[in-house]
C-alpha cells in the first residue's frame, strides 16, 4: 500500500502542459527545458511504443493526487493523450537519512557535489530500463489474449513512460547541462538495437509473446521493485520520493505478471486434468503451454533478472551505501546500526569446482543481500503458482534454479551450473542445456499459440479468465474500445 | 444493537495498520470496484491491488490477517479469489452508516 495515507494529499496540477505536483511553474527555467523534452517524449512513444494504438481508447488509471485515494482514477484514455507527468510523495521535513556515514543528518534537498556523478549513474540506470520495457513490449497488443490482458499491458506501458518522466525530471532538476544530454540519450538508445542498445542486457533481450510478458513483469519489474525501494531509501530526498510514488505503480504490474502466469497454469492444469494428459507432447497439442516449457522459461527469466542484480561483491554497491545513496531493502525495518562496518554477508562462490557459501564484509555483499531478498519474495510467489497444480492434483512443481544457473555477471559467471547447483563441464552444460532453457521450438511453439482476441468477454485457449463473475460468466466490459 | 455496530471497530483493533488500510479498500471495492459484471458486494485481487498499489505478497498477508479477525471471507482459489465482508462485518458497516 502507498506509505502516503498519513501525509495530506497533495493534488496534481493539470492544468499544466506537464501534469506535476512539484510546482513546476514556479521554475520557469525548468518548465521551458521539460517542455522541449516533451515533444521528444511523444515522438519516441509513438515510433517506439505500442504499435497501431494511437485511435484506442483504454481504460486507464490515471494518478489525480499521490495519495492512497486518489492515485487510482479511472477512465477511457486515447494513450497519446495519456498525462504523463512528475508525481513526488510529499516531503517530510523532518526526514533524517537514516543509514551510512551520514546517518542522522538532514536529507539531502539538493545533490552534494562528491555524489553528483554517482547519483547521476544510478538514475540513467534506472531510467533506461523504463522506455526499455516499453520497446521490448511494442507488438505484444497485435497477440492479445483478450481485452482484459490489452488493457494490462497498456496500463504497464503509461506507467513505465510515466517512470521515465520521474527519472527525466530529477535530471533536468538536478543535473544540469549532464542532465539534460542524459534525459535526450535515455531517447536515443533502443532495446536491442546493435549500435546503440539498452543499459542493462535483460532489456535487450525480446518479449516475444504473452508468456515472456507475464514472465517479464513477474521476474524482471520485481527486479525494479527492490531497486526502487533501495533507493527510497536514498539520502538524496526527491529521489526517495520519486521511487515512492513508482513503487505503488510497479505493484500493479508485478500482479499483471503473477496472474498472468498463474492463469496460463490454471488452464493447462484444466486441460491435463480433464484429458488425463501428462505427456508435454499432448498436453501442447491441446493448445496450452506445457508445464516443462513453462518451467524452463521460469530458468530463463529468473537467471536473466539476477544479473541485473550486478556482481555479489561489489565495492560501487558499498560506497552507494556508506554515502547514503542507496539503501538495503526495507532498511527502516532492520534492527541493527545501519552502518554494515565489521559485519559479514553469506554469499555463495566456487571453490575447488564446488558452491561454497564465503563470509564476505557485508558492505560489499549488498548486491548479494538484495538478491537474496528478491528471491525470498520470488519463492513466495512460486508458492503460490505451485497451489495450482496442487489443486488438481499434479506432482509438477515449478522450482527456482539455483542462483548460479546461466549466469553472465557475478562470481558464477563463466561457470556452468545445473538447475540444481551441480559444477558442470561445458561439455555436460551444452549437452543439457536445451532440457533446462527455452529452444527456438519453445518459443515457436508459444508464439504459435498467440493469436489475437479482442471480442469482449472472450479469452485465448492457452490462458484462464482472470476471475469468475456472477454465475461464472464471462468479464465482458469493454477494456478497450477500438473507435 | 451496539454491540453490533462496534463489531467492526473492535476486530479492526486486532489488526495492523495496513490490514486496516486494506479493510478500506476492500469495502470500497466490494460496491465500486472497476471489474463488471461481478456479484454484489464482492471485489477481486486485481481492482484491489490496483486501487492500493500494494505488494502482492503483502496483500496475501494482510489478507490472511482480515479473515482470521473475522471481516472478510474468501471464495474460489487462487488467483480468482473473491472477497466478501462477512455478513457481521456488512450488518455492522450498514448500522454505522
Amino acid at each position: 500500500m502507498s506509505d502516503t495515507g498519513e501525509i495530506s494529499q497533495q493534488a496534481i496540477d493539470y492544468s499544466q502542459r506537464i501534469p506535476n505536483n512539484v510546482d513546476l511553474s514556479t521554475d520557469r527555467a525548468l518548465q521551458r527545458a521539460l517542455e522541449r523534452w516533451q515533444p521528444a517524449f511523444l515522438n519516441w512513444w509513438n515510433e517506439t511504443g505500442p504499435a497501431n494504438t494511437s485511435n484506442l481508447q483504454v481504460y486507464l488509471r490515471t494518478a489525480i493526487s499521490v495519495d492512497r485515494d486518489g492515485w487510482a482514477n479511472f477512465g477511457y484514455v486515447r494513450m497519446p493523450e495519456y498525462r504523463w507527468g512528475i508525481f513526488l510523495t510529499p516531503r517530510d521535513e523532518s526526514r533524517k537519512i537514516h543509514f551510512g556515514d551520514h546517518k542522522s543528518e538532514e536529507a539531502w534537498q539538493d545533490v552534494p557535489g562528491e555524489y553528483r556523478s554517482a547519483l547521476r549513474r544510478i538514475i540513467v540506470t534506472q531510467g533506461d530500463t523504463e522506455p526499455a520495457s516499453v520497446e521490448q513490449q511494442r507488438l505484444l497488443g497485435a497477440t492479445c489474449p483478450s481485452l482484459y490482458d490489452l488493457r494490462n499491458l497498456f496500463q504497464v506501458n503509461v506507467e513505465e513512460g510515466r517512470h521515465l518522466w520521474a527519472m527525466v525530471y530529477l535530471l533536468h532538476r538536478y543535473f544540469g547541462r549532464d542532465g539534460r544530454e542524459e534525459a535526450e540519450a535515455l531517447l536515443e538508445r533502443r532495446s536491442g538495437d546493435a549500435n546503440n542498445p539498452r543499459i542493462l542486457t535483460a532489456f535487450n533481450e525480446k518479449t516475444s509473446h504473452w508468456l515472456a510478458f507475464f514472465l517479464f513483469t513477474f521476474f524482471t519489474d520485481r527486479d525494479g521493485k527492490f531497486q526502487l525501494a533501495a533507493l527510497a531509501e536514498s539520502a538524496f530526498d526527491p529521489l526517495a520520493r520519486t521511487t515512492k510514488f513508482m513503487l505503488t505503480e510497479e505493484a500493479h504490474h508485478m500482479f499483471v505478471g503473477e496472474s498472468g502466469v498463474a492463469r496460463t497454469l490454471q488452464r493447462t492444469c484444466e486441460v491435463m486434468q480433464e484429458r488425463n494428459l501428462s505427456d508435454p507432447a499432448q498436453v501442447r497439442a491441446q493448445g496450452v503451454i506445457d508445464l516443462e516449457t513453462l518451467q524452463r522459461f521460469v530458468n530463463f527469466h529468473y537467471s536473466v533478472t539476477l544479473d541485473l542484480f550486478g556482481s555479489e561483491i561489489s565495492s560501487n554497491a558499498a560506497g552507494y551505501y556508506t554515502g547514503g545513496l542507496k539503501g538495503r531493502y526495507s532498511e527502516a525495518n532492520i534492527g541493527d546500526d545501519h552502518s554494515l562496518a565489521g559485519d559479514s554477508y553469506a554469499v555463495p562462490e566456487i571453490e575447488d569446482g564446488k558452491i561454497v557459501n564465503r563470509h564476505a564484509p557485508a558492505l560489499t555483499a549488498l548486491n548479494a543481500r538484495l538478491r537474496d531478498d528478491y528471491t525470498r519474495e520470488i519463492q513466495a510467489g512460486l508458492d503460490r503458482w505451485n497451489r495450482i497444480p496442487e489443486r488438481f492434483g499434479l506432482p509438477f512443481r515449478i522450482k527456482l534454479p539455483h542462483v548460479g544457473f546461466h549466469r553472465k555477471i557475478g562470481s558464477f559467471a563463466g561457470h556452468y551450473i545445473s538447475p540444481e547447483g551441480q559444477v558442470l563441464s561445458r561439455d555436460d552444460w551444452e549437452r543439457r542445456a536445451a532440457v533446462w532453457l527455452p529452444s527456438t521450438d519453445d518459443h515457436a511453439f508459444v508464439s504459435s499459440l498467440m493469436g489475437r482476441v479482442v471480442e469482449p468477454g472472450k479469452f485465448a485457449g492457452w490462458i484462464a479468465p482472470p476471475a469468475r463473475g456472477i454465475n461464472h460468466q464471462p468479464i465482458e466490459f469493454d477494456y478497450v474500445r477500438f473507435d | 444493537m451496539g454491540t453490533r455496530a462496534s463489531f467492526v471497530s473492535d476486530r479492526l483493533q486486532t489488526v495492523s495498520a495496513p490490514a486496516r488500510k486494506l479493510f478500506n479498500v476492500i469495502v470500497r471495492e466490494a460496491d465500486h470496484g472497476p471489474l463488471r459484471p461481478k456479484a454484489k458486494g464482492t471485489a477481486t485481487p486485481a481492482e484491489i491491488l490496483e486501487a492500493c498499489g500494494l505488494d502482492v505478497g503483502e496483500f496475501y498477508d494482510l489478507l490472511e490477517m482480515l479473515k482470521e479477525a473475522g471481516l472478510i471471507r474468501v471464495s474460489s482459489s487462487y488467483p480468482f479469489e473473491e472477497i466478501q465482508l462477512t455478513p457481521e462485518a456488512e450488518e455492522a458497516l450498514r448500522d454505522a452508516s
